[in-house]
């Protein structure tokens, strides 16, 4: 259950990280959010072959990872959770795509191959890209900043619940794997045959604990708005980093050095 | 207008699996009264305070808040007027940390941010808990658990506190503190306990159920000592009075 009870730790990591004081936690929340968006949005619009361009969109998260000063490990550790499903979207791309496009050292690579690794990399930046946001901004200060931004709140009051709901899932799925592995000593992971009641149970009991959750919420006037302390100040310094990221996207999606990186690759 | 009396009259709840909770309930609670709720598990003791607070709505009968009847359209104001503690601390503390816990009522409520911060350090010195205001909740001790999480509904400035077993699964010095916190409390309080020492300690008065109703009603000491009473709810005399006479 060390797995579990670690991936907890892991999720109140980005919370406990956020509250941390660097020049990028200093930033407004909300111009986070939208250079983040920004980013997110032209890393996905580089086309399926563009390898070179997505390649140099890397920048932008290993300048922000090192102005956080958070560690790279902690970062890696949960982009690789999210990977299966990103391959899963493109494992049958070398299969199905088969032209060679490029030689590299001598071995031909075909299209499948290329639009395979490109994808791999779009999902390691966007999904880094958006834990470093969380790691810098807290999840509160997000769900304030999308409603600043007129998101609708039915959606935002969706995101903060869900974030609450993976720790409350986290911690039944704990408590039921210690439950299980003391009356079955011995065992190596869970039988197939308990697979089925045992995420029934787990299902029923963080279903009654979020409504126990949201209950304490609405009996203190929670009515779907997350209203945060002081209002966000947007100093000079937010505005800068909002130009100079927005500038530092564009040279890399219209310039010469991403055809440069695409013709070589 | 007051809203520390609570009027509850013919209170009914039953539950989609068919089971009645509340049969026919009805109480009287005045301003400042310290009340035990005390019953068998499954007396319909937490089916109660989650009525009072409309987290259930009542199927047949009334709820009082001070002139305000219970009703969809009146929760808001009286969710304001009425604190309340679960069971289980951890359910209750969601933030970040446990001055954004305690505030976040406060700011649900509009309040400017000055009285925010003022009710956030009031409410933490009322529970002896200031020194955790930075601290995640999630690594407080159950003790301090149960504090911030008293903090949080004292935030709202209530007229009337209920609780859920309050004392349950603390050590007894957090126990022996938190006793001492809550009679110092002059609000109106109503005790959901199966502590039938810290209810003798607390309330004067104590309401005995048993499947969903009220079977005793009266002055906690004489309620305690009532051994014919107590074994009919499966209760027992409180510690500091077995082996003495009525």
């Amino acid at each position: 259950m060390s797995n579990i009870t670690g991936a907890l730790y892991k999720i109140r990591y980005l919370d406990e990280f956020s509250r941390k004081k660097t020049l990028m936690h200093r930033l407004s929340p909300t111009i986070k959010l939208i250079v983040t968006l920004i980013y997110i949005l032209l890393v996905v619009s580089f086309g399926k072959y563009q390898l070179g361009g997505v390649i140099a969109m890397s920048a932008y998260p290993l300048i922000m990872l090192s102005l956080a000063e958070m560690p790279a490990k902690e970062l890696i550790k949960r982009v690789v959770v999210a990977m299966p499903f990103v391959m899963g979207v493109g494992i049958f791309n070398p299969v199905f795509d088969r032209d060679i496009m490029t030689y590299f050292l001598g071995i031909g690579i075909s299209g499948g191959w290329i639009s395979f690794l490109t994808l791999i990399v779009k999902g390691v930046l966007t999904v880094s890209s958006a834990i470093i946001l969380v790691g810098t901004t807290g999840i509160e200060n997000i769900a304030h900043s999308m409603r600043i931004l007129k998101m609708p709140k039915i959606f935002v009051v969706l995101i903060l619940l869900t974030y609450r709901y993976i720790s409350v899932l986290m911690e039944e799925a704990a408590s039921i794997w210690t439950a299980y592995k003391l009356r079955a000593p011995g065992q190596k992971g869970i039988r197939h045959d308990v697979w089925g009641p045992l995420l029934g149970q787990l299902l029923l009991r963080t279903y009654d604990r979020g409504i126990r959750v949201y209950d304490a919420m609405i009996l203190r006037g929670f009515d779907g708005d997350f209203r945060m302390g002081t209002a966000f100040v947007t100093g000079i310094g937010s505005y800068l980093f909002l130009l100079i990221a927005l500038a530092g996207f564009l040279i890399i999606r219209l310039s010469v050095i991403t055809m440069i990186l695409d013709l070589l690759i | 207008m007051s809203h520390h009396k609570i009027d509850i009259k013919d209170l009914d709840y039953m539950y989609p699996d068919g089971k009645k909770a509340v049969n026919g309930f009805s109480i009287n609670i005045t301003h400042g009264e310290s009340v035990a709720l005390v019953g068998a598990n499954g007396a319909g003791k937490s089916t109660l305070l989650s009525l009072m607070v409309g987290i259930l709505m009542p199927q047949k009968g009334e709820i009082i808040i001070g002139d305000t009847h219970l009703s969809k359209e009146t929760l808001p104001l009286l969710r304001q007027k009425i604190g309340m503690t679960f069971q289980n601390a951890d359910d209750q503390l969601f933030m970040n940390s446990v001055y954004e816990d305690v505030a976040f009522g406060p700011r649900n409520y509009k309040l400017n941010e000055e009285e925010v911060d003022a009710r956030v350090i009031g409410a933490l010195k009322k529970v002896d808990a200031l020194h955790l205001k930075d601290r995640p909740p999630y690594k407080l001790s159950g003790g301090e658990k149960r504090a911030v999480s008293i903090a949080t509904a004292l935030s709202l400035d209530p007229d009337i506190l209920l609780m859920d077993e309050p004392t349950a699964a603390l050590d007894p010095k957090s126990r022996r503190r938190l006793i001492g916190i809550l009679k110092e409390f002059a609000h109106t309080k109503i005790i959901a306990t199966h502590d039938l020492d810290m209810a003798l300690d607390v309330c004067d008065r104590t309401i005995v159920m048993n499947q969903g109703t009220v079977v005793a009603d009266g002055r906690t000491k004489d309620i305690m000592v009532n051994d014919e009473l107590l074994e009919k709810c499966s209760l027992e005399r409180p510690l500091i009075l077995q082996g003495q006479n009525n």
